[in-house]
């Protein structure tokens, strides 16, 4: 279609063209014009001797066995005039060879002999095959009305278009088939010579296959594609939350300065703990103050005192160390609440593997 | 039934020259001639009559009941289904043809199965007369020629010989059967339903009429020849847009009964989908001139739009020419007001003191 576009941009390119000469030639002629201003008369005079001439000659008879033998092209002259569209150009051409001696710019004559044209088909037709012989069927939809044209470079629309009266053109065909008892549907088990070979079927089906993959992998990127910029937009989204955030507290805690800063030396100055619980509680800090206790000094909670020294409460004598009384099966007697403990692990292996 | 009738005698009258008088009989065509007679189309609308009431009246009620127009097919004498339609297409190509041409002439080959082909055609004067020879040789009634000139231009020669009439196009957009873009198949040597849009019915166009007459005439497969096959799976079509004839060739695709109820429904005609598939080749003929002889002989239709892709290109050469031209013009046209501009510039008497 690139070509067709083409080739009509070309067409119109002519056309702009050809009125720039005409420009030119409107000024020439116009200088002619002024130059031929003063033998008008006589020229006049010239042409109405030739026209006395001609018709003298034509009363004598000199013409009529040209009439009798150009009487088809006459009658076909006379169609023409039916002709709207025709008549006009005739008339211009008539115009112009009348006008000047100079060659016209355009000499061509349409011909659109319709009686002739009529005649032609009228002849072909005189045969009056059946149309089961002929299978022709004129569709009553035009593609291409006056009121309402068809754009052709659309190929879409003009593919449909097409397919539309063919698929009408199949389904009156159809039923004039089923009307007739003919055949028209061909049965399954009657194989035939193909046009297209098998090997071209082949390259036809691995290009529909490749076009659909093609398409599949297109909307797979397609997809991909989206995927990764809603996540990207996600991280952005977390990322400028965080950012608020710290903003908003640092935001906090300058207002906190402030405060405490016009506040200093006045009596209510230890409400930090109302500001602190504006962050809110940080639950681990929380719990590891519950159990470790909070504040104090730091050194003197490590040291060992009198008390400390003496404080044998947390001393386990069966601890796990060496040299500790251990519990065991040998000593289970007396290890007390050691004895009915669960054994080691080789021993419990072992175990198992004997029971 | 009566409807259907009367329908049928309005068209008449309001138009007995419509092209699509395809099957009626002798009498239209010769009142087609032109001589004048009301007399002779009254008798053939009453003669149509008598089909209707005795041949085929469960047709022309199905087509009422279905919706179809019933002026698409007339009622017309039935065929035997013997090979009566003894046509053979002659097919050849003029030398300097190109590789596409040659493909679409051998794609042209495959789907017309009366054809006959013979070698290049090496005339360029006097075609009508070669191809008239060569025509009566081989036994062609009727014949298509590709005429390619200077490599690139292709014109198609339709014709019937040895009388004529015949069609001269100018052919371009071209796509042939090879392009893996056509998925459609058919039969090999099936005959195609012919589907013509309405404008081929036009009275006001009767150069269509005469090109599609042209066409069930070539491409229409003879019922009952030995290479064709019994059984319809295609449709060609041809469409007027933009003052040119554009040709598919779709493949009819039944969809097949996949249940006893699809079946059913098929048996009883109640429309399983067919679908199209395009099969090509495609092409677009531009019509240049119609003949009343066989490739040559009086003309009956030249076509007012029609530009030759010589004069496109001695146009285009011809606007390259203007500009340069223009340009040139207006490099000494800038050069003289530069000069007239230094010139009168006033003179300054002052103009050397501070040098």
């Amino acid at each position: 279609m690139a070509k067709k576009s083409k080739s009509k941009k070309s067409v119109e390119a002519i056309v702009e063209a050809k009125e720039d000469f005409e420009v030119y030639s409107d000024d020439e002629d116009e200088e002619m014009q002024l130059e031929n201003d003063t033998p008008e008369g006589e020229e006049e005079d010239d042409y109405e001797a030739e026209a006395r001439a001609l018709a003298q000659a034509m009363r004598e008879g000199a013409f009529d066995k040209l009439v009798k033998a150009s009487a088809k092209e006459l009658a076909v002259d006379d169609d023409d005039d039916d002709n709207g569209e025709d008549d006009g150009d005739e008339d211009e051409d008539e115009e112009d060879l009348d006008s000047d001696d100079a060659p016209p710019p355009s000499t061509k004559n349409f011909i659109n002999n319709k009686v002739g044209l009529r005649a032609a088909t009228a002849a072909i037709l005189e045969r009056d095959l059946p149309w089961e012989e002929r299978l022709d069927i004129v569709s009553n939809t035009a593609i291409d009305p006056p009121e309402n044209p068809l754009d052709t470079n659309d190929d879409l629309k003009r593919e449909l278009a097409f397919y539309k009266v063919a698929e009408e053109a199949v389904k009156i065909g159809k039923q004039h088939f089923k009307s007739t008892k003919m055949k028209f549907t061909r049965p399954m088990d009657f194989f035939a010579e193909m046009v297209k070979s098998d090997e071209q079927m082949a390259k036809i089906k691995d290009r529909l296959i490749f076009e659909s993959k093609k398409m599949q992998a297109f909307e797979q990127r397609k997809a991909n594609k989206e995927q990764i910029g809603r996540e990207k937009e996600k991280r952005d989204a977390k990322l400028k939350q965080k950012a608020r955030e710290k903003r908003d507290n640092l935001s906090k805690v300058e207002e906190w300065k402030k405060d405490a800063a016009n506040n200093r030396g006045s009596l209510n100055d230890n409400d930090d703990k109302d500001r602190m619980d504006k962050f809110g509680i940080n639950k681990k800090r929380d719990r590891a103050d519950k159990k470790f206790g909070f504040g104090g000094k730091k050194g003197k909670f490590k040291k060992t005192d009198k008390k400390s020294m003496n404080d044998m409460s947390s001393f386990n004598p069966r601890g796990n160390f060496s040299g500790g009384m251990k519990s065991s099966k040998k000593g289970g007697g007396n290890a007390g609440a050691g004895a009915g403990k669960r054994p080691g692990k080789r021993a419990r292996d072992s175990k198992r593997s004997r029971g | 039934m009566a409807k259907a009738q009367t329908i049928n005698k309005k068209r008449k009258t309001e138009e007995p020259l419509s092209p699509d008088i395809s099957s009626e009989s002798e009498g239209e065509g010769m009142d087609v001639v032109g001589e004048g007679d009301e007399s002779s189309s009254d008798e053939a609308s009453d003669e149509e009559g008598v089909p209707d009431e005795t041949g085929v009246p469960d047709e022309t009620e199905f087509a009422v009941a279905s919706g179809v127009d019933v002026d698409l097919i007339l009622p017309s004498p039935k065929s035997t289904g013997k090979y009566v339609n003894k046509q053979r297409c002659l097919i050849l190509s003029s030398r300097g043809v190109t590789q596409r041409q040659r493909h679409l002439l051998e794609d042209i080959r495959t789907l017309i199965p009366h054809m006959k082909k013979d070698s290049k055609l090496d005339e360029k004067q006097n075609i009508g007369a070669a191809m008239n020879e060569i025509a009566s040789v081989k036994s062609c009634n009727s014949a298509i020629l590709l005429e390619c000139r200077k490599r690139q231009d292709c014109y198609m020669w339709a014709g019937l010989t040895p009388n004529g009439p015949s069609a001269k196009f100018h052919l371009s957009n071209v796509h042939t059967l090879d392009e893996l873009k056509m998925t459609g198949n058919c039969m090999k040597g099936s005959r195609p339903l012919l589907s013509f849009d309405a404008s081929f019915k036009d009275p006001e166009q009767p150069h269509l009429g005469l090109i599609k007459e042209l066409f069930t005439e070539i491409f229409g497969t003879p019922r009952g020849h030995p290479k064709s096959k019994p059984f319809i799976d295609r449709v060609m079509s041809f469409y007027v847009a933009d003052g040119r004839i554009w040709v598919r060739n779709y493949q009819i695709v039944e969809e097949e009964a996949q249940n006893a109820k699809e079946a059913r429904d098929k048996k009883l005609d109640l429309g399983l989908d067919t679908s199209l598939v395009e099969i090509g080749p495609r092409f677009v003929l531009n019509p240049m001139r119609i003949f009343a002889g066989s490739f040559s002989g009086q003309t009956l239709y030249t076509n007012p739009d029609f530009v030759s892709p010589n004069e496109i290109r001695s146009m285009e050469q011809k606007g390259k020419g203007v500009q340069y031209q223009s340009r040139k013009q207006q490099q000494k046209d800038r050069k003289q007001r530069k000069t007239t501009i230094e010139k009168s510039k006033r003179h300054d008497p002052l103009a050397d003191v501070f040098k």
